[in-house]
């Protein structure tokens, strides 16, 4: 294990890939820190001391929702699902983010 | 932003809460076992994969607890959890809870009910509109002498321009007494005969039907009344059809259109308001020199003070006194809040009570202080554990404060439930005689009081406790307890300040007490100036139609008074108009030959007397003589003052041989009111007209044959006192039957003077008994809390004690050791309340009677009160300390 390259996700950031991996199908939280790690091929962890509070703070802001549902093996388990306003505000993060990230970057090449 | 999802959450998060914890820990099993599965399809071992699980997910309570937060309901949550823990404590220790609740009940509850008492007298308004705004209207002279203004003077004062900047309105109303007849029974009652500008000025609102209207004054309108409620109540049983209806005031119908609501009395006589253009005696409202029986009533334009408002009808004053020199020469215009003449001066005695409730307050606040210090200091260990558990200082004291709050609730409760108790008590109390005392009731106010004072209490009560208890780190706590106990000293010397303040409160309390207590004695051993042992009075109120002329009237009393007489044990018998310590008086304007103004308030009580009345009533002469039987057949011409009238207009020179001249106010009959000419012929010693505790004022006496009245008092001395009344009801009843009713209610409609007497000290005695009953509480709680110091102190100094009765001590020398100390607080507390008291007698001065501030037998008797009280609670606790076998006791705890 390469601890080194394991980061923790920034909060904040955490919010917005959270909502992003949800943009396809409604996820329990295990299956949201797998699908984080995937993408990122193991460069983000999510640790779940942040990812419960952070599904818990985009529940009140009324950008996903919960609900008990089934896995495909029959165990019961927490299901979270962006809602319309998440996914407006999803939309809205990205921009920011890359019109940020858009210009860290072009410092850098500058420097 | 928080969406409105998020509030459905947070609720469900603090009252469901166990599903919530319940779904957690589901939810995050699941991420682990998931995280296991994944573990075991790398290939590890279905042990280490869990274990290898277990590490990728961190500490699984540090998890949970950021999932809590994040729900955001953690200081609520903290909350309910201090309120279960306390009551869970609470319930561990059911003494100290009983003991903390009750006397937080006993202090909340007396409090409450003292202010609310206070609240409704003296704070809420009179039952007008923006009554701090009315005002009575006077005159006043350069001595501080005051009367009302006469009729015309009233009416100038309506007409100028320099009292209409001050006010907004003035009006005269003019009182008199009426014969109600209501079937076959006639009484007398208060009516106020009032102008049309009255109902609009007094700004009321019928409870019933309306007011006289403009149109009701006008010459010819039909005779219309408005009535009292307690009329109402009383002699219609509040039955709405009164309205329209035709009742029988002074052998004339009066048509009823209106009915005030409770309370809302003006004049304070009046039980019926009608228009003043139907007054029978027109020329006593153009009498400039006629003073009596009126009211006259201003509203203060908003803005204007009373200061101002004087200051603007001085110019009315001083014109007034140009032109009519000879009654207004002296006399300015004057208001007082009409509040005061209604409240009267009962203001000092609701305030001291006010004080003297808090003071029992806090007393049982400074109880409760001290049971919580004790229990803390018993649980320090606790809290300290609690503590490097990791609960902040911030959290303990929040939980100790949440403690004292479940405390102070329970008592509030169980208080406000003593507060309606004791108002209800308090409105029953026979000889109550505070104003509008019959409209006082337990409302949303009185809860909020209590309310209010429940809370303060607590913190007043918990936060010292708290803090002190807090405030050593809870590793030294840890660590020292296994030796014995760090801060119990400091403790202890904080519990014995609070005693030493309940004692000095405690001084406070008594002190004032004793002082209302010696006033009281000494105004019930007021020689009043007559002997009232079995002295009896009876009203004389011959029916409607029935000895009109005064010549009839005059020989009705001398029937009666001979056959009063007759009974057997009655001794003398008597006739008079208003007899001293009844409710009714009468005066009448003085005016002595050769003199041209009198220099002060020249109104001298009038009493129309028999010749008999100085026996019967056991009165002695100063100088000349009094009536005879001569003056009783012709009378005119003679008259006596009493020893007051003759110091106050003749200063010691003899006021036998002088001419002067009555103006008596008009009661009831048209012939009245004529000036009566005479020389005084004898000065009579004086005799108390009000209660033992007011001086007499100056008094006149004419015989009865003069001046005939309608009524009367017939008085009565009989050997047996009360039990002589069916025999003396028989004989009334046999000169005429319709002048007392049969049987008992005959016999009770006598009073005896003994008991009048006693009465009219009613209000003294019942403030007295409150501030008592207040000190007495006071008393027990500084016991109390004596008691609680000395035992804890005792129980910590149990090794000390013992080793001491090792060395050789006596039983004799520990207690004395004990005593010494209790008695130093005991001293303190004297010091510190002797100061207190001096400052706070000053407002119950004007409660006292002949009695000093400093009456040295009143502090010397509370002293020794408290200090034997001290010694009481010290003994019961100190006995066990001497009963201590040393050896046991050094064995240690």
């Amino acid at each position: 294990m390469a601890q080194a390259r394991e980061r923790d996700v920034v909060q904040g950031t955490l919010d917005m890939l959270v909502l992003k991996s949800l943009t396809l199908a409604p996820m329990h939280g295990w299956g949201i820190t797998q699908r984080i790690e995937q993408i990122t091929k193991n460069v983000l962890q999510v640790n779940p001391g942040s990812l419960y509070p952070a599904l818990e703070r985009l529940q009140d802001r009324g950008w996903i929702s919960a609900e008990w549902g089934t896995t495909e093996n029959g165990r019961k388990a927490k299901y979270y699902k962006l809602t319309a306003a998440g996914r407006r505000n999803l939309g809205e993060e990205t921009d920011s983010w890359r019109r940020m990230v858009a210009a860290v970057e072009a410092v850098l090449r500058t420097a | 932003m928080m969406h409105w999802s998020a509030v459905g959450r947070r609720l469900r998060a603090l009252f469901a809460r166990d599903a919530v914890e319940r779904e957690m820990n589901e939810e995050l099993r699941f991420h682990l076992e998931m995280e296991a599965v994944k573990q075991e399809r790398r290939g590890l071992s279905p042990d280490t994969a869990r274990k290898k699980a277990a590490h990728r997910f961190g500490g699984v309570e540090a998890v949970k607890e950021a999932y809590r937060d994040a729900r955001g309901v953690r200081p609520l949550e903290n909350l309910l959890q201090d309120v279960r823990y306390a009551i869970r404590s609470l319930r561990q220790s059911p003494g100290f809870a009983l003991v903390a609740i009750l006397t937080l009940a006993l202090g909340i509850g007396i409090t409450t009910a003292v202010v609310s008492i206070a609240d409704h007298v003296l704070v809420r308004g009179l039952p007008f509109r923006e009554p701090s705004r009315l005002m009575t209207m006077l005159e006043r002279d350069d001595h501080g002498a005051f009367r009302t203004p006469s009729g015309p003077t009233a009416a100038d004062w309506q007409r100028d321009s320099g009292v209409a900047g001050a006010l907004e309105g003035v009006t005269y109303i003019r009182g008199d007494g009426m014969t109600l007849r209501v079937g076959d029974e006639s009484e007398t009652v208060g009516a106020a005969f009032v102008g049309p500008e009255f109902f609009p000025l007094i700004g009321v609102r019928p409870t019933l039907g309306r007011l006289l209207g403009a149109d009701d004054h006008r010459a010819g309108a039909p005779r219309l009344g408005v009535m009292s409620y307690k009329l109402w109540k009383r002699r219609f049983g509040g039955d709405p059809a009164i309205l329209g209806r035709s009742i029988s005031v002074d052998r004339a119908p009066m048509i009823i259109v209106g009915v005030l609501p409770n309370g809302a009395v003006y004049p304070g006589f009046a039980d019926l308001w009608t228009p003043i253009s139907g007054y029978p005696r027109k020329e006593i409202l153009l009498q400039r020199g006629f003073h009596a029986d009126s009211r006259t009533l201003g509203r203060l334009r908003p803005g204007v003070d009373s200061a101002r408002a004087v200051a603007l009808m001085r110019g009315i004053g001083a014109r007034l006194a140009a032109v009519y020199p000879a009654e207004q020469a002296g006399w300015m215009p004057g208001i007082r809040a009409m509040q005061l003449e209604i409240v009267g001066d009962v203001g000092p005695m609701l305030w001291t009570l006010a004080a003297a409730a808090a003071a029992v307050l806090l007393l049982a606040c400074a109880n409760v202080a001290s049971l919580l210090l004790a229990r803390v200091t018993t649980r320090r260990r606790e809290l300290a554990v609690r503590s490097a558990l990791g609960a902040s200082r911030g959290r303990i004291v929040g939980q100790l404060l949440t403690e004292s709050l479940m405390l102070a609730l329970a008592g509030g409760l169980v208080g406000t439930a003593i507060a309606a108790f004791s108002v209800t008590l308090f409105q029953k109390v026979p000889g109550n005689s505070l104003p509008r005392v019959e409209e006082l009731s337990v409302d949303q106010r009185v809860l909020l009081i209590a309310t209010v004072a429940t809370i303060v209490t607590a913190l007043v009560c918990g936060i010292w406790p708290a803090l002190r208890a807090t405030r050593h780190r809870s590793g030294e706590i840890l660590r020292a307890s296994a030796l014995g106990s760090i801060g119990v000293k400091s403790e202890s010397r904080m519990r014995r300040v609070l005693v030493t303040v309940q004692f000095a409160l405690a001084l406070v309390l008594l002190v004032g007490a004793g002082l209302l207590l010696q006033s009281f004695r000494r105004a019930a051993a007021v020689d009043v100036g007559f002997d009232p042992s079995g002295l009896l009075a009876l009203r004389i109120a011959p029916p409607a139609g029935a000895y009109t002329t005064p010549r009839e009237a005059a020989a009705l009393y001398a029937r009666l008074m001979e056959a009063a007489r007759a009974v057997p044990g009655v001794r003398e018998t008597a006739f008079i108009n208003h007899s001293p310590f009844g409710r009714a008086a009468m005066y009448t304007s003085l005016a002595i030959e050769g003199r041209s103004a009198l220099d002060s308030s020249n109104q001298v009580f009038y009493r129309t007397v028999s010749d008999s009345y100085l026996r019967t009533m056991g009165m002695s002469m100063v100088a000349g003589r009094w009536f005879d039987a001569e003056d009783m057949r012709s009378p005119g011409g003679s008259f006596v003052i009493n020893e007051t009238m003759a110091k106050q207009y003749w200063r010691g020179a003899s006021a036998v041989g002088q001419r002067i001249t009555l103006t008596r106010a008009s009661q009831g009959r048209a012939d009245f009111g004529q000036p009566l000419f005479g020389r005084v012929v004898g000065v009579v010693a004086d005799v108390h007209q009000r209660s033992p505790d007011v001086p007499p004022d100056a008094e006149v006496y004419v015989p009865y044959t003069l001046e005939t009245w309608p009524w009367g008092m017939l008085m009565m001395r009989a050997r047996d006192g009360r039990r002589a009344t069916p025999a003396l009801a028989r004989a009334v009843a046999s000169v005429d039957p319709r002048l007392i009713a049969p049987g008992a209610a005959g016999a009770n409609a006598f009073s005896v003077a003994e008991e009048a007497i006693a009465g009219s000290l009613q209000p003294r005695k019942l403030s007295m008994s409150l501030i008592a009953a207040f000190a007495a509480c006071a008393l027990i709680l500084a016991a109390i809390g004596m008691y609680g110091v000395v035992a804890y102190s005792i129980a910590q100094r149990t090794r000390e004690i013992g080793v001491r009765k090792a060395l050789g001590a006596t039983d004799e020398r520990i207690a004395v050791m004990i005593a010494r100390e209790s008695l130093a607080v005991v001293a303190v507390g004297v010091v510190l309340g002797s100061v207190a008291a001096a400052g706070g007698a000053r407002l119950i001065r004007g409660l006292l009677f002949n009695t000093g501030l400093a009456d040295p037998g009143t502090y010397a008797g509370t002293i020794v009160l408290l200090a034997g009280t001290a010694l009481l609670a010290t003994f019961l606790p100190a006995r066990r300390a001497m009963r201590l076998d040393p050896t046991i006791a050094m064995r240690g705890e």
